[in-house]
């Protein structure tokens, strides 16, 4: 036989070959072997795309510079290239058996690599015949080596969309380029929003990017798949063709529930087969807020978060929240000025490496807030946030210093001589937290200061002038302040067991 | 030069350079300026601050309380209600549940383990339901304010071994009590009480002992130490002038000491004699502020109504409870009490009434007192032994008594005050109350939490000693942020 002879039998025999493997094979029950092979199909496809694009190369090469004994070798690229892309259609085909890959990208994927495997025996087929510049055969050759170049890359892409998914590409791209495809800034996964948010909602900070990832794709107001939309609470609310979609409160009685966590493979479930079943974690954050009631406004911190979901949320790292005054922005004190109130005899500690607050204190019960200490404090005004004034003989009329101590936040004075009317010095303090004035003489004239306290949670009375009845106008003017008056503990029987 | 020094004298920088350059004449004088500065233990720039001259982040605790219930009380019958112990009462312990896990000498060799259910009855109390033995009517009463964990276990079989993990973080002796790594890290907050104060009673004679170095200082300087209050004459031992010494000839002889002790630090530089002027400066200025603080004959008759008749009488759970409070208003960090007898291998149910009676009334009269005078909000009052008790019975089990052996693998402890959740209850155990079924917390978990609350990260709190860093949680410990507000 004549050597070219080899060159135009060599195609057939791969494609003989090819069809061997894949007659056998039942798809619908594939042997592990065929399955074990599919998986070498992401390994092999690289070869025929290196090979075919070499070819391609070389033929530009070969024709802007008139070199003439490349010829042979873009044969043998395209020979194998094409060789190579039966292989990798071969491969893929037993790995499309095994479930998990989207639809309408597989199927455009798997005509490409069908296509190029076709089109580069064709552009093979078509260079044995030699065709020169301007003859027809040329410009045939020409045409297929330019469709098959675009199906590589089309082909390709969508093989890393059915590997990597689609947002692959795209997710790191510079926004220009995003904006120039049409793409806004990343769709914000629930982790991320998480993670962002001030104030978390359950529904719409976890719950809707779930669905919105997950579902929405087939469920929403214009594609209404089994009647279902999961896009807006109403459609969530209004369930679909088969009943209601969850039941509030009860996630094991809830049909999303149940689909979510059907085996895989089952007819009913959800998302159906081909697309990725839910992370754990999405599933958990679901259940949870239908069993917390389903709400559409409730927010993360006022829901008791379960033991998986707390799990959940601590592996995402999530900053702590400041508030108060931890949220402002306060310089720290100057340390001239801490040393200064130190020599003017009080204790004065910070409240944390990070922060600007201080904690301060007199040394003495005997001279507290003299006139030196009130200068001093004038200097670290802005830090004060705990000032301790219990049990000590602080005068009435130093306690107007207070009112220039606006981050105040727990303010001791118990056991002290302070009258109503020194506590008028208090009513700015919009970040008072603590206020203690037990084993005081303060009255019910001390009410309308003490109404003024925006933030107040925790008001000690107890051994006061201050009757029930004013404690109660005051907790209705400070409904969140839990009012402390003292306590007794009823008695208890000496014989409360039931032996002995 | 400066490590060499720092690991022969352990000296600070300043002490280094101001003999080296100045001499002995510029410290002695800056000792007189300031003579807190000269103090062990304390830095120079803030006499009255720890080590850490700031916390790591913002503390929700200012100092802790702790009533440790010695010997391990039940939990079976005082906290942790299991109905299958009841049901099953008399059958063995099934091997499924206890695994090949070991037991004490005391009853490894028993032939039967019968499951022993309690005799108590339990109910559910407050908004939080939460279910509590008749025992405890009292802390029945006050559950909304606790945060109970019902899944402490630990590592220990033994009392002394497990009661040192609690409070030193290691089985083995010679490490710091937590009181002492508080004084050192946060130092205090009144200069004339002792950072670390240790209280001691007992229901019965014939307890388990406690010895002194369960408060002792461990590496640390010895001014860390926790000071035991006493009953009686002496609250502190060797605390008052000896007969026919008067205070003025007291100060005398104190100021004369201190200057030869000066002299001796300057020569060799040895940061104990620190320590042991300080704690001679803090003796005499106790001297004065103990008995004040021991006096309560000033106390009005409420204050007994809520703390129990027994709180009249010197030594008892209830008495010290009040001294707490006492102790607490006066801003020291660190209250340790122990309460000895709740021991029960054998007679359970009439000796754990007993111990129930002294203990309950106090326990939330402490926590209520101290809410009503402002003070829980920056105090955390820990009430809890060092293991729990066997679900089987120790001994013969017969229709009214039983008896019940050491059990680390699970017990109940509960928590009242600044930054942890109130009227809840984290942790479970499974139905026989042998294994944890969800969210154990180790001793360490325990020990990192109590420094978070109090500011401190617990893996940045060490003492280089030995040639390496230790820490109160050894390596291990993770704060129990559920537990947290």
């Amino acid at each position: 036989m004549k050597k070219s002879t080899y060159w135009r039998i060599a195609p057939f025999v791969i494609v003989g070959l090819a069809l061997l493997f894949r007659i056998f094979i039942n798809p619908a029950d594939p042997p592990n072997a065929a399955l074990f092979i599919g998986r070498f199909h992401s390994m092999i496809v690289h070869f025929p795309i290196g090979l075919l694009l070499l070819a391609v190369l070389l033929e530009a090469l070969a024709r802007a510079f008139r070199i003439e004994r490349f010829s042979s070798t873009i044969k043998l690229l395209l020979l194998a290239g094409a060789a190579g892309a039966v292989a990798a259609v071969l491969a893929g085909l037993y790995l499309e058996m095994a479930p998990g890959y989207e639809a309408d990208t597989l199927f455009w994927h798997k005509r490409l690599g069908i296509g190029i495997a076709i089109l580069s025996f064709i552009a093979y087929g078509v260079r044995l015949l030699d065709g020169q510049p301007g003859t027809t055969v040329y410009r045939v050759y020409a045409g297929v080596l330019v469709v098959l170049c675009s199906f590589l890359m089309v082909g390709g892409h969508l093989g890393s969309v059915l590997t990597h998914g689609s947002g692959y590409m795209t997710r790191y791209m510079p926004q220009t380029f995003r904006s120039m495809l049409g793409l806004g800034s990343p769709a914000q996964g629930w982790a991320v929003r998480m993670a962002a948010a001030e104030d978390a909602e359950v529904y719409s900070d976890l719950v809707q990017p779930i669905l919105d990832s997950r579902c929405i794709s087939c469920h929403n107001a214009g594609q209404q798949r089994g009647q279902l939309a999961l896009d807006t609470p109403e459609g969530i609310e209004e369930g679909g063709g088969d009943g209601p979609v969850l039941v509030a409160g009860r996630a094991s009685e809830s049909e999303i529930m149940r689909r979510i966590l059907l085996p895989p493979d089952h007819a009913d479930h959800m998302p159906p087969e081909g697309k990725d079943p839910l992370t754990v974690a999405e599933a958990t954050l679901i259940r949870w807020w239908i069993d917390e009631g389903a709400s559409f406004d409730q927010k993360v911190a006022e829901v008791t978060p379960s033991p998986l979901v707390e799990q959940i949320f601590a592996g995402l790292e999530l900053p702590e929240r400041e508030t108060g005054i931890f949220a402002l922005e306060i310089a720290a004190a100057d340390s001239a000025a801490i040393q200064a109130a130190r020599a003017a005899g009080m204790a004065v500690t910070s409240l944390g490496e990070n922060e600007p607050f201080l904690q301060v204190r007199c040394a003495s019960a005997s001279d507290c807030l003299n006139a030196e200490q009130v200068a001093a404090l004038g200097l670290i005004a802005s830090q004060v946030a705990w000032l301790n004034l219990g049990r000590t003989e602080v005068a009435d009329s130093a306690l107007a210093v207070l009112a220039t101590l606006p981050h105040l936040t727990r303010l001791h004075l118990e056991s002290t001589s302070v009258s109503d009317e020194a506590l008028v010095h208090l009513s700015e303090l919009q970040y008072l937290e603590y206020l203690n004035l037990y084993d005081t003489s303060v009255s019910d004239s001390s009410v309308q200061y003490l109404s003024m306290l925006p933030s107040l949670q925790s008001l000690f009375l107890w051994e006061t002038d201050v009757t029930s009845e004013g404690v109660e106008r005051l907790q209705q003017a400070l409904p969140g302040a839990e009012i402390v008056l003292g306590w007794t503990l009823p008695s208890v029987d000496e014989d409360t067991t039931s032996v002995l | 030069m400066d490590e060499l020094c720092d690991l022969k004298y352990n000296c600070t920088r300043r002490h280094f350079l101001s003999r080296t350059s100045l001499g002995i004449g510029s410290a002695a004088l800056a000792s007189m300026l300031n003579p807190l500065s000269a103090m062990a233990g304390s830095r120079p720039d803030d006499p009255m601050g720890g080590i850490l001259s700031k916390p790591h982040f913002t503390p929700r605790i200012r100092r802790v309380i702790y009533l440790f219930q010695s010997g391990g009380p039940s939990h079976l019958d005082l906290f942790d209600y299991k109905p299958t112990l009841a049901r099953m009462n008399g059958e063995q312990l099934p091997e499924s549940v206890r695994k090949g896990q070991r037991l004490t000498g005391m009853t490894a060799h028993q032939k039967s383990f019968p499951l022993a259910g309690s005799r108590f009855n339990f109910s559910s109390h407050g908004k939080s339901g939460r279910l509590v033995s008749e025992l405890l009517p009292y802390t029945s009463q006050i559950v909304d304010e606790l945060c109970f964990i019902n899944s402490m276990y630990t590592e220990a079989i033994n009392h002394d071994p497990a009661i040192t993990f609690f409070q030193t973080g290691s089985q083995q002796t010679g490490r710091p009590s937590i009181g002492s790594w508080l004084s050192y890290g946060l130092g205090s907050e009144n200069d004339n009480l002792p950072t670390f104060c240790v209280l001691l009673s007992r229901s019965n004679d014939f307890d388990q002992p406690l010895y002194s170095r369960l408060w002792g200082n461990g590496f640390l300087p010895s001014l860390h130490q926790g000071v035991q209050f006493r009953s009686g004459k002496d609250p502190v031992l060797y605390l008052n002038n000896p007969p026919g010494v008067k205070q003025p000839t007291r100060r005398r002889m104190l100021d004369h000491l201190r200057e030869l002790h000066q002299r001796q630090h300057e020569r060799v530089m040895d940061p104990e004699i620190n320590s042991r002027i300080a704690q001679y400066e803090m003796a005499y200025r106790m001297q004065t502020s103990v008995p004040v603080t021991m006096d309560v004959s000033e106390e009005p008759d409420h204050v007994f109504d809520l703390y129990g008749e027994a709180a009249r009488v010197p030594g008892t759970f209830a008495a010290n409870c009040l001294l707490a409070r006492r102790l607490a208003e006066r801003d020291v960090r660190f209250i340790q009490l122990y309460h000895q007898g709740w021991d029960q291998h054998a007679n359970l149910p009439r000796e754990i009434s007993v111990l129930a009676k002294d203990t309950d009334q106090p326990s939330a009269a402490l926590v209520m007192d101290l809410k009503q005078r402002g003070l829980l909000d920056d105090t955390l009052v820990i009430w809890g032994g060092e293991f729990g008790r066997t679900n089987y019975s120790q001994g013969k089990l017969t229709a009214d008594n039983y008896g019940r052996d050491h059990h680390p693998r699970c017990f109940t402890i509960w928590m009242a005050g600044g930054g942890v959740k109130k009227g809840f209850s984290f942790g479970q155990t499974d139905e026989f109350g042998y294994n944890i079924a969800r969210d154990p917390v180790h001793v360490h978990d325990f020990q990192a939490t109590l420094l978070h609350l109090l500011g401190i990260d617990h893996e940045r709190f060490t003492f280089r000693h030995q040639g390496r860093r230790y820490r109160l949680t050894d390596v291990h410990g993770h704060v129990v942020r559920a537990i947290l507000t």
